[in-house]
């Protein structure tokens, strides 16, 4: 028998279930609507749900902001939070291991502040899926699915962004310091919740976010009058067409005013307001930068923040390469971690540290190390996950899961789910095909705080 | 610490008639692999050639070439691969980067492709091409890009130029009616620096196209176009870039002239030393048909010239030399009607000359009789895509073959019986033409062997690193040497004619399982700062057998990466160059225990420097033989004089010795300088012992025992010390005494209050057993430790104090006789069955 591919109206269980005495019901009492008792029920909970679909509203849950932190290329679980000291030399590698708070547990030498903060993470050392090409893994870790040539998916920021909408005058998905990859867009959901890209990196001297302030010699008035202008434009067509990019266009236009009027959400993007001891302490680099904005955003208001950092796709001279962008690394994200936990933040923003796939465990002939989805580690804390934590294991070369792999849609399930966006939400893709959130999973207790 | 590596060269995979799909994107490619690959130059080893300029020169005349690279400044010499047809005289040093040295081409030197190195008084750069042509040269002068205004050229010359971005360069030339205007660009065939498709036309004066050429079957990207003039007058030749692209790199030779031009011959092949009488296919002037004599030796690049009163072609047409004589086509071939053929003597020479066209061939053999069967088409530039089968004669399919040798077919028949077959052939897309020329060889199996130096970066395949052999006075470098074996297996040894003086090779014989060996070349204190190309070979060890085999070493000149290579050539010599002394030379100890199976050890590399010289010195494995794992590296620092290289076996690693060595280098001014160290043996050996765990299981803040059986499978002396590695946190274990006549031992396993509930995989012991003063690591057993968190009374039953903290290690101290696994959890059971019952019976 073929495998049933995930995603498919085959790996839909209730496509096979036996109907129930109860489902039998709604052919005498609610036939007409083509529901079942227990889906009318369901609808009449969900303030949302139009023609049967499983919509509840969402309300924030433990999460109420998320800091994804993606290290694009594949980072090297055994380089990273996953090191096997007692492994031949082929598959540990030449870098060493230091412990950390978490007795017992140790990470690599190049993480010597996160060491110091492993009471605060979660390290999960099963993270598995099948996908080696890295804009497949990549698909996997931005939107929870495998990738589909039927249909693209949102990614969590856009899904945030679509179940939460703004927040303090502040776009609810910014990216720092531009879209990572095309999956972190808004699939098929409409382009209105497609995440801010800031087009400037933080840790550039000069850095200043396109687009926040008034152009040169157009003031208030002036601005108001263009704008009066343009909405009369924009009502013509408005009326003469029904497009999503029309009214995507215009949800992003009033998201525009409302940033452009609030002086205190254009302040969120300032990141010369931070002390330099703070700036310095972060890191003056692209990773220090990036997370302290990122924290900066999200102490404002922002929902979701996605950056990047590094180059991780290390087939050649893995040592070099990871002795060469950890430390940076290292000292941001300890010192974002500490700080949200001394803001009283860290309880209600996730971070993740994520990466398309792990590596290869046996060194290459190139001193490297080549793609591994099988299994690799990411890294979660705050927002309802458990402080101080190690969740499953991989064997002794890191070649496979050993104690509780978690896949994608269990990873994904507990996110939204502490997010407070039930992941069996039907969100509608074009023609009106309902698309759950995440497709199956289950939220992993083991995660939770 | 990276090793250092050579970015290649400008790189686009060989399309035979030129993939339209992929061209327009391959400058965009290019772009992006030079500049992945740009950061890899400034790690180069020394030196490194990039290109000479210009591109070739007219034979019987001299030119001075320039040699651009990097670390040249120390440059000496000239290897050239064809000996006696280049003079050069003195090199003249312009900068670190570039060279430049006046060559005289003797008049005789064979036309087309020539290979050269650049060796200097440090090392050996990578090989590059230089073109030889028969006709005199003019530079190409801008503005030529206007059609009315062309660049007047006279006949028979070969224009030298350049195509930058959206160029065209027009060339006019004045012909008479009925004369010959032949046509051949080198463009790709040149490996610029780039990937260069060059595209061609002839035009009359009102800009009709008389002639095109894109790509050619015998070209493959570069284009030949050959034409009878239809009245006087000037006509317009036209070069550009097939899709308008172009740069600074990308040269050609544009051969213009009278002179000959087919583009195919039959027989495409002939025995060696004889005369041949040969039919040229495709030339203007129809077929001709010339006696050529072939060498007397075998020449895998032989090609031969079409020469008549209006010239010679410009390049050659691939020749098969062979000790089979030809059978030429008759006519055309039926089933019914086939032609025949001796297939012990003869090779088939035939022509599928129009469309649907099917040739057969009927031929004699006896059974047992086994062939290997090459239908050779695409690999003497033909456009023929060859599908071949094979028949017995009175009805029967036999074995058959399409693409084997990618497009070209082969497959190895053994005849079933003695009879009469039938050999079946035609175009797989059932095309046809006059220039669809094949030959069809029947050897038979053979073994035959080659050497080469591998590719040492693997994700960089045009790269040439250490693909040559410098070796500093008074001291060493390694290569690794490989063996491609076909039709045979057993040891090898690898040997070399024409070494330069004062090297000597030091190598072990390659065992018949594996298809490398590291040779290690010697160079004397006192050696001549020379260099040369070497045949270097492999022979059997059995003088009985004679099999014996040169070098065979692939340089990708154009390669593009994912899709493969364009332009590649293969030689058959290895460079190798004594070079000036360098401050440091490397030696490893040769350790005295065996490294046993699933152990691993630390072999000790020893760098002597010279007073001066502090640089850090970066060292690596040249080879791991079967089984063994090994570091990718170390460096020992420059106030260090000794560094441990780890190193261990598989459990399932073969268990014979070795010759293994490992090689370095530093930067000594000059670029990376390499040495290697001498070689040692390394012996893996039996493990001396087997152990066998127990599987504990243990309440936390409780101990238990670990029972380890040991077998002691070789006696050895003193004591050996254990240690029980990959306990989980706050469990401890002490380190145990054991000797030859241990059986087993006990180890206590003490857990705290928070060691972690849970399996605890990954268990297993380290051994240190002494063996003439070193420490052979062992690591063996094996086992899964179960923590248990204390089981919660039931609410309704009294706590047992004394039952849940009882004194460590009271109860084992009473035991005599070892429980098993088995046995405590029957006691463990007993004991809850028991309390659950609160005493009660």
């Amino acid at each position: 028998m073929a495998l049933i591919q995930p995603g498919t109206w085959f790996a839909d269980p209730a496509h096979f279930k036996k109907p129930s005495r109860r489902s039998f019901m709604h052919i005498g009492f609610l036939g007409c609507l083509g529901l079942t008792l227990d889906q009318f029920l369901r609808m009449q909970s969900s303030a949302q749900g139009k023609d049967g679909y499983y919509q509840p509203v969402s309300k924030e849950g433990k999460t109420k902001s998320v800091i994804q932190i993606f290290m694009p290329g594949g980072m090297a679980h055994q380089e990273s939070f996953d090191p096997k000291p007692n492994a031949p030399i082929e598959y540990r590698g030449e870098m060493g291991s230091i412990p950390t708070k978490l007795p017992g547990v140790f990470i690599n030498s190049a993480l010597k502040n996160t060491a110091q903060v492993a009471d605060k993470l979660t390290i999960v050392r099963s993270m598995t899926h099948g996908e080696a090409a890295h804009e497949r893994g990549t698909h996997n870790m931005f939107t929870g699915y495998r990738p589909s040539p039927a249909l693209e998916y949102p990614s969590f920021g856009s899904v945030v962004s679509h179940e939460f909408g703004v927040r303090n005058n502040l776009p609810p998905y910014v990216c720092i310091p531009s879209l990572p990859t095309n999956y972190a867009g808004t699939g098929y959901l409409s382009a209105a919740y497609a995440p801010f890209s800031l087009g400037s990196d933080p840790a550039n001297g000069g850095f200043r976010v396109q687009d926040l302030d008034l152009p040169g010699g157009v003031d208030v008035k002036r601005f108001e009058t263009r704008r009066s202008v343009l909405e009369t434009v924009n009502a013509h067509f408005a009326a003469k067409e029904k497009a999503d990019n029309i009214s995507a266009m215009d949800t992003f236009y009033q998201r525009a005013y409302g940033l452009l009027s609030s002086q205190k959400a254009k302040e969120a993007f300032n990141i010369n307001a931070e002390p330099a001891k703070l700036r310095d302490e972060y890191g003056r680099n692209t990773a220090g930068q990036r997370m302290l904005l990122a924290r900066r955003l999200v102490e404002a208001g922002v929902r979701f923040v996605s950056m990047t950092y590094g180059g991780w796709d290390l087939h050649n001279n893995i040592k070099g390469g990871t002795e060469g962008q950890m430390p940076a690394f290292d000292q941001a994200f300890a010192r974002l971690i500490s700080d949200l936990d001394q803001r009283g933040l860290l309880d209600s923003t996730m971070v993740m540290v994520t990466t398309e796939f792990g590596r290869t465990p046996k060194i290459n002939g190139n001193a490297g190390r080549d793609h591994w989805p099988k299994v690799f580690s990411i890294v979660m804390a705050g927002g309802g996950i458990k402080r101080g934590s190690v969740y499953g294991s991989s064997d002794s070369t890191a070649s496979e899961p050993q104690d509780d792999p978690l896949n994608i849609d269990d990873w994904s399930t507990t996110i939204y789910t502490l997010l407070g966006i039930e992941p069996k939400k039907q969100l509608l893709a074009p023609g009106s095909r309902p698309i759950r959130v995440v497709d199956g999973g289950e939220v992993k207790k083991e995660l939770l705080a | 610490m990276k090793k250092p590596g050579r970015a290649g060269h400008a790189v686009c995979p060989r399309s035979e008639t030129g993939d339209k799909r992929i061209r327009g994107t391959l400058m965009k490619r290019l772009a992006v692999i030079l500049a992945l690959l740009a950061p890899a130059f400034a790690n180069a080893a020394s030196p490194n050639l990039g290109v000479i300029t210009p591109r070739g020169g007219q034979r019987g005349t001299e030119v001075e070439f320039t040699f651009n690279g990097a670390r040249l400044k120390d440059a000496q010499e000239i290897l050239c691969y064809t000996p006696g047809c280049f003079t050069v005289g003195k090199i003249e040093v312009v900068n670190d980067n570039v060279v430049k040295a006046k060559i005289k081409i003797a008049p005789e030197t064979r036309l087309g492709q020539h290979c050269f190195r650049v060796r200097t008084a440090t090392g050996i750069s990578d090989l590059k091409t230089l073109f030889v042509g028969a006709l005199p040269e003019v530079a190409e002068k801008e503005p030529n890009n206007d059609f009315k205004s062309p660049q007047k050229i006279p006949l028979n010359v070969t224009v030298t130029g350049t195509i930058d971005n959206e160029d065209v360069d027009y060339f006019s030339v004045d012909c008479k009616k009925g004369q010959r205007l032949s046509v051949e660009i080198e463009g790709m065939r040149l490996a610029n620096q780039t990937v260069f498709d060059p595209a061609i036309a002839i035009l009359n004066s009102k800009r009709f196209e008389i002639a095109t050429s894109d790509d050619s079957a015998f070209a493959a990207q570069d284009g030949v176009m050959s034409v009878i003039i239809p009245e006087d007058g000037t006509y317009i030749i036209m070069v550009r870039e097939t899709s308008y692209g172009g740069n600074g790199e990308c040269r050609y030779r544009l051969h213009v002239g009278t002179f000959p031009r087919p583009v195919a011959c039959i027989p495409a092949g002939g025995k060696l030393g004889e005369e041949v009488e040969v039919t040229f296919l495709g030339d203007a002037g129809g077929p001709v048909k010339q006696k050529i004599k072939l060498p007397t030796t075998l020449d895998p690049n032989f090609g031969i010239f079409m020469q008549d009163a209006g010239g010679i072609s410009p390049s050659p047409l691939p020749f098969r030399l062979s000790t089979l004589g030809n059978y030429v086509e008759a006519g055309p071939s039926e089933l019914a009607k086939p032609n025949v053929f001796d297939v012990n003597t003869q090779a088939i020479n035939g022509i599928i000359s129009a469309p649907n066209e099917h040739d057969w061939y009927r031929f004699k053999a006896t059974k047992g009789q086994t062939f290997d069967v090459h239908c050779y088409a695409r690999r003497i530039r033909s456009p023929l895509d060859s599908v071949m089968h094979m028949h017995k004669a009175d009805g029967g399919y036999l074995v058959g073959d399409d693409d084997a040798i990618k497009p070209d077919s082969y497959f190895r028949w053994a005849a079933p019986a003695d009879g009469e077959y039938v050999l079946h052939l035609h175009d797989h897309l059932l095309k046809g033409g006059p220039t669809f020329t094949y030959r069809v060889e029947f050897t038979p199996v053979v073994p035959t062997v080659s050497t080469f130096f591998p590719k040492v970066d693997g994700n960089n395949q045009p790269n040439q690193d250490r693909q040559t052999v410098a070796v500093p006075r008074g001291n060493r470098m390694a290569v690794l040497t490989y063996a491609s074996r076909a039709n045979f297996g057993g040891p090898m040894q690898v040997y070399a004619n024409g070494l330069p003086k004062g090297l000597t090779l030091d190598c072990d014989v390659m065992a018949d399982n594996v298809d490398a060996v590291p040779v290690v070349v010697n160079a004397a204190a006192d050696a001549p700062i020379a260099g040369s190309l070497v045949d270097l070979r492999v022979k059997h060890t059995d003088p009985k057998v004679n099999i014996d085999g040169g070098m065979k070493l692939r340089a990708d000149l154009v390669y593009v990466q994912n899709v493969g290579s364009y332009i590649a050539l293969d030689t058959y010599h290895a460079a190798m160059a004594v070079t000036q002394e360098v401050p440091f030379k490397v030696s490893l100890e040769q350790p005295k225990a065996p490294l046993v199976l699933n152990g691993a050890t630390n072999l000790k590399v020893k760098v002597e420097r010279n007073k001066d010289f502090k640089q850090p010195v970066n060292v690596y494995m040249l080879w791991n033989p079967p089984g063994i794992g090994s570091a990718s590296g170390i460096t020992v620092p420059g106030d260090k004089d000794v560094g441990d290289y780890p190193i261990n076996a598989a459990p399932n690693a073969p268990v014979r010795k070795w010759k293994i060595c490992v090689i370095a280098f530093a930067e000594t001014g000059f670029g990376p300088a390499w040495v290697s160290s001498q070689l040692i043996t390394l012996d893996v050996g039996a493990p001396y012992m087997s152990m066998s765990m127990d599987r504990p299981a243990v309440e936390q803040g409780r101990e238990t025992e670990l029972l380890c059986k040991l077998a002691i499978t070789k006696p050895f002396e003193g004591v050996a010390k254990v240690h029980v590695v990959g306990l989980p946190h706050n469990v401890k274990a002490p380190v145990m005494d054991v000797t030859k006549d241990t059986k087993e031992i006990v180890v206590k396993l003490t857990t705290q209050k928070d060691s972690p509930p849970g399996q605890h995989q990954g268990i297993f012991a380290q051994v240190y057993i002494p063996e003439q003063g070193e420490q052979m690591l062992h690591q063996i057993g094996g086992t899964v430790l179960r923590i248990d968190a204390p089981a919660a009374p039931k609410a309704n039953q009294p706590v047992k104090v004394a039952a849940a903290t009882p004194p460590p290690a009271a109860a084992p101290a009473k035991t005599e006789k070892k429980l098993s696994r088995l046995e405590k959890l029957r006691v463990e059971q007993a004991e809850k069955e028991k309390a659950a019952a609160g005493g009660k019976p």
